[in-house]
C-alpha cells in the first residue's frame, strides 16, 4: 500500500525527490503489486527528465485508483524501507530453518552471510549548522518580530521575567511539589491563560471531573467563588454567572478537559498525540505523569524506567506538534521530612524518577504556606536557575498577588526598600 | 467605593492603602505568625526607662534603629538586669518587631527572626515523645536574629547544655545574631549557671547592656 501513496504522491506533486533523495531504487517495488508501474515512472524520468503527467500514465494503467496522501515523506520512506527489509529477511529465515533442520551450523553459517545485506535502512535527517545557517537567522528575525508566536505568557508576569514564558515548542515543562501544595490550580492557572491568549488548548484530568476543572477555570478566568460553585452556595450572584455563562460560550478558542475514561483507561502518548491532532490544541496539561502507560515498556520494567521512558516521550511529542506541554508531578515524602519552611522540595524529590527532569526543559518547584505560594525555577535551559518567586494566593478566586522578591532586586532597590521601611510606620517603631 | 480598613495592622494610623488589595500586612503576619513571639506580643509597646536606665534605654533605642545592619553584622546582645520585670524581655521583643518591620517585604517562606524562652525550649528538647519538628529546629539554627529569653534562669543539665551550647555556637559561627535576655550580669555567676565555656561565649561576644530600674510590671 505504501508503495501505492508514493507512486500517488510523486504523480500528483510531479516530483520526483522522494525517490532520488532517499535512494529508493526500482529494487524497492520488485515483487510488488506496483512493479511495473514504478518501473515505468522511472524509465519516463530518466528519458524525458520529469514525471509522467496523470493522463499519460493512466494511459498506460487505466485500472490505477490514486489515493490522497497527507502523511509525510519521512513517514513514507521508513515505511517502504521496513517493508522492503521484511520481504528480504522472511526467505533468509526460512532458509536458514530449512537448514537447521539438518545442521545447525550450517543454518548459522547462511544466516550471518545473508546478514551482511540485512542490515536496518531508516532515514535520517539533519540540520546543517553551516550550510542552514540563514535558516537561523530567520527564525532569530522572526523572534524579535512576533514574540508572541514563539512565547506564551504562563500568567505569571514574575515568573515570566525569569522564565521568558512558556516555549510554544520544545517544551516540557514539569510543575512538582509534594501533596496538597497547589500544583493542579498552578496547571490551569497557566493552561487557562495560554487559553485566554486565544489557543486552544487541553487538560488531561485524571483526578477531577470536567465539572470541577470548569469551576476552576471560573474562579481563575473571571474570579468567581470557587467555594460557592463546589458548595453550590446560594451566595453567587446567579444573574452574573450566567450572563457569564452566556458570554464565555461565545469565544472560540477550545478549553478540552479530557479524563481516563476519553482514553478507554489507558492513557498512552499516542492517544495524546490523536488527542491533540483531533482538537488541533496549541498547548497541552497533564495533571499527573504517573497516570500515563508507557508504551515502549517491558513487563520487568520499573516505574522509574517507566516515567523517563515517558517524559522522553511526552518531549519529543512537543518537539513533533510544536507545542508545549505541562506536566504535574509529585515530589516524594523525603521532601517532606527534611521540610524547610523557606525551601522548596529539591530535583532529587521528584517521585520514582530522576529522568524525568533530565527530559524537561523547564522545571518548577512549589511550595504552599498560609496563603502564601512560592515557585522556584528550578531547572531552564537558557537562564538562572534557583531564583524564586511568591505570591498571595486567594485560591477562593484565584488571585494570585505578586510580593516583592528581593532575590531579584538590586542592592540600589534594596536600599531604597530599606530607607523606606525606615521612615514609614515612626508612631509604632 | 470605601476602603476596607485593617485595624490590626502595624501601619493602620500611618497608612491610606485600601487594606484589601495590601500586600505587606500579610508578609508581615507571616513573619510574626512563625516567630514563636505569642499574639499579645506582636504590637509594639513603649517603654519609659527609670531614671538610672536613661543611657542603658538610649543605647538600645540606637541598636534598634538599626536592628537590620546589626543582624547583617552578625552582632549579638546580652539585655541583662537582676530585677525581673524591668524591661529586658520587652526590649527584646521590640528588636524583633523592628526587624520584622525592616525585613518582611520580600521575605515570606523565610523566617527571619525567632522568639524562644531558654526554659520551654530545653523542656521540649527532652520531650520525646512529642519531639520539635525538623522544620523548627533548622529556623532555630539559620534564622536571621533569634531571641534566647532567660538564658540562665536556673542551672543546667549536660543534655541541656549541649543543645544549647550546640545552638549558640553554631550560630554565632555561622554570623547569626542572638539577642539573650538574663537575669544575670556578672559573667562568673553565668558561668557558674550555664558553664564556663557557654558563658565565654555569651558574654564574649555580645555588647551587653544593664537595665537597672525597677519591676516596671506592676
Amino acid at each position: 500500500m505504501v508503495e501505492l501513496q508514493i507512486l500517488s504522491k510523486i504523480l500528483t506533486t510531479g516530483n520526483y525527490s522522494i525517490l532520488e533523495d532517499n535512494y529508493i531504487t526500482s529494487e524497492y517495488f520488485e515483487g510488488t503489486e506496483f512493479e511495473n508501474e514504478f518501473q515505468f515512472v522511472r524509465e519516463h524520468y530518466e528519458k524525458y527528465g520529469n514525471v509522467p503527467d496523470k493522463a499519460t500514465f493512466l494511459r498506460q494503467f487505466p485500472e490505477i485508483e490514486f489515493v490522497e496522501v497527507t502523511e509525510s515523506d519521512r513517514y513514507l520512506v521508513d515505511t517502504i524501507r521496513e517493508e522492503f527489509l521484511f520481504r528480504k529477511y522472511a526467505p533468509v529465515l526460512q532458509q536458514a530453518a530449512k537448514l537447521a533442520k539438518k545442521d545447525a551450523n550450517a543454518g548459522v553459517e547462511y544466516m550471518l552471510s545473508a546478514m551482511k545485506d540485512l542490515q536496518p535502512n531508516y532515514s535520517l535527517t539533519g540540520i546543517d549548522l553551516i550550510a542552514d545557517a540563514t535558516q537561523r537567522l530567520e527564525h532569530y528575525k522572526e523572534r524579535v518580530e512576533h514574540q508572541d508566536d514563539w512565547y506564551f505568557s504562563s500568567g505569571f508576569p514574575e515568573l515570566d521575567n525569569v522564565i521568558h514564558g512558556i516555549q510554544r515548542g520544545e517544551e516540557l515543562m514539569i510543575i512538582y511539589a509534594r501533596t496538597n501544595q497547589g500544583k493542579s490550580w498552578v496547571l490551569e492557572k497557566m493552561i487557562t491563560h495560554i487559553w485566554k491568549q486565544g489557543f486552544n488548548v487541553g487538560y488531561v484530568s485524571p483526578e477531577m471531573g470536567a465539572d470541577s476543572i470548569g469551576y476552576r477555570f471560573d474562579t481563575l478566568y473571571k474570579g468567581f467563588s470557587n467555594k460557592d460553585l463546589m458548595w453550590g452556595n446560594k451566595d453567587l450572584a446567579l444573574d452574573e454567572y450566567e450572563k457569564y455563562i452566556e458570554e464565555l460560550k461565545q469565544q472560540k478558542s477550545k478549553f478540552i478537559v479530557a479524563t481516563p475514561l476519553d482514553f478507554g483507561n489507558k492513557i498512552t502518548v499516542s492517544k495524546l498525540r490523536n488527542f491533540v491532532k483531533q482538537y488541533k490544541l496549541e498547548a497541552l496539561a497533564i495533571d499527573g505523569i504517573t497516570y500515563l502507560t508507557d508504551e515502549r515498556g517491558r513487563r520487568n520494567d520499573n516505574k522509574t524506567t517507566s516515567l523517563t521512558n515517558i517524559s522522553e516521550d511526552l518531549m519529543t511529542l512537543s518537539v513533533e506538534l510544536g507545542i508545549p506541554i505541562l506536566v504535574v508531578v509529585q515530589a516524594n515524602r523525603g521532601g517532606v521530612v527534611d521540610g524547610e519552611s523557606d525551601k522548596n522540595p529539591g530535583l532529587e524529590t521528584i517521585r520514582d524518577s530522576d529522568g524525568i527532569s533530565h527530559n524537561a526543559s523547564k522545571v518548577i518547584s512549589l511550595r504552599q504556606k498560609d496563603d502564601s505560594l512560592m515557585m522556584c525555577v528550578e531547572k531552564q535551559r537558557n537562564g538562572k536557575v534557583n531564583i524564586r518567586v511568591k505570591y498571595l494566593w486567594n485560591i477562593n478566586i484565584g488571585e494570585f498577588i505578586p510580593v516583592s522578591n528581593d532575590e531579584t532586586e538590586t542592592k540600589e532597590e534594596k536600599a531604597e526598600r530599606r530607607e523606606r521601611k525606615k521612615a514609614k510606620g515612626k508612631d509604632v517603631f | 467605593m470605601e476602603k476596607s480598613k485593617n485595624t490590626d495592622c502595624w501601619y493602620a494610623n500611618s497608612c491610606d492603602e485600601d487594606c484589601d488589595k495590601c500586600v505587606v500586612y500579610p508578609q508581615m503576619k507571616w513573619q510574626f505568625d512563625n516567630s514563636g513571639l505569642p499574639k499579645s506580643k506582636y504590637m509594639p509597646i513603649k517603654l519609659q526607662p527609670q531614671p538610672n536606665d536613661k543611657r542603658a534605654f538610649d543605647k538600645l533605642a540606637a541598636i534598634r534603629k538599626d536592628i537590620d545592619e546589626f543582624v547583617e553584622q552578625g552582632k549579638n546582645l546580652y539585655i541583662c538586669g537582676k530585677i525581673p520585670g524591668n524591661g529586658k524581655t520587652s526590649w527584646a521583643i521590640k528588636m524583633l518587631q523592628t526587624y520584622f518591620h525592616y525585613v518582611a517585604e520580600g521575605n515570606m517562606f523565610e523566617v527571619k527572626g525567632m522568639f524562644v524562652s531558654v526554659p520551654d525550649l530545653l523542656l521540649k528538647m527532652k520531650d520525646f515523645s512529642n519531639p520539635l519538628n525538623n522544620e523548627y529546629k533548622e529556623n532555630l539554627k539559620s534564622c536571621d536574629l533569634l531571641i534566647l529569653d532567660d538564658i540562665a534562669v536556673t542551672n543546667i543539665s549536660q543534655y541541656d547544655y549541649l543543645q544549647l551550647f550546640t545552638l549558640v555556637d553554631g550560630r554565632m559561627l555561622a554570623g547569626k545574631s542572638i539577642i539573650f535576655t538574663s537575669n544575670v550580669t556578672e559573667i562568673k555567676q553565668l558561668e557558674e549557671i550555664i558553664g564556663e565555656r557557654l558563658a565565654s561565649r555569651v558574654f564574649g561576644n555580645s555588647i551587653i547592656v544593664e537595665i537597672k530600674g525597677g519591676d516596671m510590671r506592676g
